[in-house]
């Protein structure tokens, strides 16, 4: 089966990194690393990463990226207090689509 | 060079009011604003990317206000002071607050704030912002955190959260610029919700357990109103009783792209964020000027809307 989405790692400058009018036709998905979904095959998601410099990454390239981000907010989220975890939840695993 | 009238076969109407329907591609002078519009199309919009906040991406329950080109994000868990204001493309770090704390609740304009409430443990404290420093003021009569807030730095309220025991709090203080004085209590003790207005006119929407029960408080008294399509938590949002959104939230840890959007009488599902959000704040108002920024590692995004009627720019 054809692949649906790509992935990317790409560093979010901020202003101008998505606009509105590639917002509106693409459908974007981010993630933990840098990590950004975008659908395969597409035209329009192709130029965005050429624009935002991206670095296309297999499913399983991105999975392990975002998993060494979980795992890195899971340890940190360990290591609070009690009463702090009390007020938030552990960082959850994250599963990416094919 | 072909004319409206070559086009459409008629001239450009000229009316006193904007005419109760029309389709896309209607133009018209409004004579009353003197201004030419347009129908642009089906009212819909979309967000992009924002300024990145300097300090922390990771900051979580901060304090947030202003609009999308005035804001202010004060505050954060891991517990801070930091303040950050942004001009519509970047974030600039300014002074901070007095007293370090995250899960308090702030509202205001850029130059014209409060905040109050919030974590560790539950806290009473409050701070005043004036553009340029945070000044402490009286306490509230009660601690909360995860509460909500309206109005500005010499008339607010505060209302919502939670204080254990009992948990979550149906309470309401008011501040005039002196003193805090408890005023009617919510419907619906709540506490993960978002709330924005005035302090006669504001808006709480969402809480704990995915809420999705909205009231209205007019000054004196809070009024269930339309519930919100989808139940969330932990959301952002902001605006006005007639032009409102909560985005993101529900479901934790991961968060939503979900946006939703109330008009005064009713709420609609609006367009879908980059990235999921939850445990950020918000700020501006719905239609073309919402923003949401902070949580766990999230960019700052900013909504802007398409379609509809439109005024025509012909200089």
């Amino acid at each position: 089966m054809a692949k649906t989405k790509q992935y990317c790692v790409a560093e979010n400058w901020g202003k101008g990194f998505i606009e509105h009018s590639e917002s509106s036709k693409i459908k974007f998905a981010g993630y933990p690393g840098n990590v950004w979904q975008v659908p395969a095959n597409d035209k329009g998601a192709n130029l965005w990463i050429h624009k935002v410099l991206g670095t296309v990454k297999t499913r399983d390239e991105a999975q392990a990226i975002v998993d060494a981000e979980v795992t890195a907010a899971q340890t940190a989220w360990d290591a609070l207090s009690d009463e702090e975890k009390a007020d938030s939840s552990r960082p959850a695993d994250i599963t990416l689509e094919e | 060079m072909a004319t409206y009238r070559d086009i459409h076969g008629f001239k450009i109407q000229n009316v006193s009011s904007d005419p109760p329907t029309s389709v896309a591609g209607d133009v018209w002078y409004n004579s009353t604003s003197g201004v030419l519009k347009v129908n642009s199309g089906t009212l819909s919009g979309a967000w992009a990317t924002g300024g990145t906040l300097n300090q922390s991406p990771d900051r979580t329950d901060v304090g947030g206000f202003g609009t999308k080109t005035a804001a202010i994000c004060a505050g954060a868990s891991p517990l801070s002071g930091i303040t950050e204001s942004y001009n519509g493309t970047s974030w600039t770090e300014v002074n901070d607050m007095n007293t370090g704390r995250t899960a308090g609740s702030a509202t205001g304009t850029q130059t014209d704030g409060i905040l109050a409430g919030g974590f560790p443990g539950t806290v009473t404290t409050a701070e005043t912002w004036n553009g340029t420093n945070w000044t402490s003021i009286s306490s509230m009569n009660s601690s909360k955190r995860y509460n909500n807030s309206a109005g500005i730095s010499t008339s607010a309220i505060m209302f919502s959260g939670y204080r254990f025991p009992p948990g979550a709090l149906v309470e309401t203080e008011l501040w005039n610029g002196t003193n805090w004085t408890e005023v009617n209590d919510m419907n619906v003790a709540r506490y993960y919700g978002v709330g924005d207005g005035t302090s006669t006119a504001a808006l709480s929407a969402s809480g704990d357990g995915a809420d999705n029960q909205t009231e209205l408080w007019n000054g004196t008294n809070w009024t269930s109103v339309s519930n919100m399509p989808s139940g969330t938590q932990k959301g952002a949002g902001g605006g006005t009783t007639t032009s409102f959104f909560v985005q993101g939230g529900e479901p934790p840890p991961a968060g939503s792209t979900k946006t939703q959007f109330y008009n005064g009488s009713s709420w609609t599902e609006g367009a879908f964020t980059n990235s999921a959000h939850i445990e950020g704040s918000g700020a501006g108002s719905a239609n073309s000027d919402a923003i949401v920024f902070a949580g766990f590692n999230k960019p700052t995004e900013e909504f802007s809307e398409t379609g509809g009627i439109r005024t025509i720019d012909a200089s």
